[in-house]
């Protein structure tokens, strides 16, 4: 930068209004920033949220009728095969459940005697299967996968309340089980043991085998397998479509998640409106800067002409003059980087002490908004410099 | 270079032409290595002239060429490099950056080119008598200061011609002479020649032809 030309605009310069046009873009830019951060952590969580609900529970609407005629709720193999049609549908699994009578008895202490129903769900559906979630005929022990809200059920209601010891999700696989399968006159008694907890399905569940033996075996019921649950894997780039569906065929579906993503939708219809009042801003502000530094322009109009008459090239001038813009830009991008990362670290506070859990880390796609915003900004500045200083000489 | 006027008349001049001039409305070709006094009185366009060559002005009737080069045609750019190599000036109304001292106002023509040393620019303020005011903002100084100055700004890049209007307007004799003697020697190292305007009396010049405008 040459210092004699520095000193030629120095002058001319108005610290005041670059000031406040700085403050501007600053809040503007930061806004934009801590938006653009909150947008993508709502969207992240949300869409791992989806991801869990790739698979999603459904079942048939229970209608007094049904109650009335004692008839399941079916879905029919009709309504199967439409579904199956569907867009957001990858596979589909049928629960089947047991048709035969089911006692478990828990030794070591407890003493517990219950009734209990078991399902079975094909194993690419289990999820946290573990390897010995297997069952062949003549295998003495049933490996059992429960759904995590039963231990949880059973520790903050039932054990609380009869005075049993509360058990952890490792001690409660240690606790010997046995079942008595009762059905067709027949009566069996075999080991069972718990392996593993289940987030997705709220139900019992053994190996398929074991169910597809049992019933034929001990069961009573030799009608076609009629499915009253399913459970679906989505794909995942389904794009609605999905709740309307479920409802003009009355089907239930047992995920909260699809709720939870009503809410991020709420919040990112708010985010948008911030993000839009911080482009407005930056906007604004950037504009009253490119007027700034026109109105510069043309009082610096007879130093201009002077300089291109003693034989500097317009676009060495031009050069020059976007070094001030350049310097202005830089200085207000990193004011701004550093107020949202300040605003960052205070919301993931906040955050933190609401119980919400929104991550603090920075989304890299940040790292692109910044650069658009600097090619933007300093893309439209060398164009109003350029044009102004050609007008000028 | 060859400087050629082709029946140019300034729009100011237009129909008022009738006094006797060589110039104006005439056809008349100016050889950069020849030295050139323009004499007139006040009033018959002598800047008007020099600011033409320079390519300051495009109000006027007629051509005029820069080695058969319509200066009209002749773009921003190129202006900007003929300034920094080929023809160089002394504005009559000097035109220095009042802000800058004396010696800003130099440097910032030196670092176009870097043509000539920091020292020879050091002697020639001493022989111009400048020194002791090198570091005053040129606002400050006396017409006469600053006429010094702008005539040593012309002389730190290099050039094929130099144009000079009423250069020693307002320098003593002694001045000018010297003033006179350090371009005359600046302008033999270049193998350049000159165009001056003066409104009469001693030009302390070597002149190899004088034009009437």
């Amino acid at each position: 930068m040459q210092k004699e030309l520095l000193k030629i605009f120095r002058k001319r310069l108005r610290p005041f209004t670059f000031l406040l046009s700085g403050v501007g873009l600053v809040l503007g830019l930061s806004l934009v920033l801590v938006c653009l951060q909150l947008y993508l952590s709502i969207f992240k969580s949300l869409s791992t949220e989806i991801s869990k609900a790739e698979y999603i529970i459904l079942s048939k609407d229970i209608s007094f009728g049904n109650t009335l005629l004692n008839s399941a709720a079916v879905i029919s193999p009709a309504e199967m095969d439409d579904l199956k049609k569907q867009p957001f549908v990858e596979d589909i699994g049928v629960f089947i459940p047991n048709h035969f009578k089911v006692m478990a008895y828990a030794g070591g202490g407890l003493q517990l005697v219950t009734e209990l129903f078991f399902e079975s769900i094909p194993d690419e559906f289990v999820d946290n299967r573990p390897y010995n979630f297997r069952w062949e005929e003549g295998d003495e022990v049933l490996p059992i996968i429960v759904s995590e809200d039963f231990i949880n059920l059973y520790n903050y209601g039932y054990a609380l309340s009869n005075g049993f010891p509360q058990i952890s999700k490792s001690t409660a696989s240690l606790v010997p089980l046995e079942v008595k399968l009762q059905g067709s006159g027949k009566i069996v008694t075999m080991k069972a043991k718990i392996v593993g907890y289940s987030e997705r399905v709220s139900s019992v569940l053994v190996p398929q085998s074991f169910m597809k033996w049992a019933n034929t075996e001990i069961g009573n019921y030799k009608k076609k397998e009629q499915a009253s649950r399913i459970i679906i894997k989505l794909n995942k780039e389904y794009s609605g479509g999905l709740e309307s569906y479920l409802e003009n065929k009355s089907l239930l579906i047992n995920s909260e998640k699809l709720g939870l993503s009503k809410i991020g939708a709420i919040a990112k219809i708010v985010i948008d409106v911030l993000i839009i009042v911080g482009a407005l801003f930056v906007v604004f502000s950037f504009m009253i800067v490119l007027t700034n530094f026109s109105l510069i322009l043309s009082e610096a109009r007879e130093d201009l002409v002077l300089l291109f008459q003693l034989g500097f090239k317009i676009s060495s001038l031009i050069s020059h003059l976007f070094v001030y813009l350049l310097v202005f830009i830089i200085m207000v991008m990193m004011v701004s980087i550093g107020v949202f990362l300040y605003i960052n670290k205070s919301l993931a506070s906040i955050f933190a002490d609401r119980g919400i859990a929104v991550s603090s880390e920075i989304h890299f796609e940040l790292l692109y908004c910044i650069v658009f915003l600097l090619i933007f900004l300093l893309g439209a500045g060398l164009f109003s410099i350029s044009r102004n200083i050609n007008k000028q000489v | 270079m060859i400087i050629k006027f082709n029946k140019v008349t300034p729009d100011p001049l237009d129909g008022v032409t009738h006094f006797n001039t060589q110039i104006w409305d005439s056809t008349i070709s100016f050889d950069s290595q020849n030295k050139y006094r323009i004499n007139a009185a006040s009033g018959r366009g002598k800047s008007t002239f020099i600011h033409l060559i320079y390519g300051l002005r495009q109000d006027y009737k007629g051509e005029l060429f820069i080695d058969d080069i319509n200066i009209q045609k002749i773009k921003n750019d190129k202006w900007a490099e003929i300034r920094q190599k080929h023809i160089s000036i002394i504005f009559q109304d000097l035109r220095l950056f009042p802000e800058l001292t004396a010696l800003e106002n130099i440097n910032l023509k030196h670092t176009l080119s870097g043509f000539i040393s920091k020292e020879k620019i050091a002697t020639y303020f001493d022989v111009l008598k400048i020194s002791h005011i090198k570091d005053k903002p040129a606002k400050l100084l006396s017409y006469g200061e600053r006429q010094r100055v702008a005539i040593l700004r012309a002389l730190v890049q290099p050039f094929d011609l130099l144009l000079m209007d009423e250069p020693f307007s307002h320098l003593d004799a002694e001045n000018a002479r010297n003033a006179a003697e350090i371009i005359s020697k600046e302008c033999e190292e270049r193998k350049a020649g000159y165009i001056f305007t003066s409104l009469g009396g001693e030009s302390y010049f070597e002149i190899d032809e004088t034009v009437l405008i």
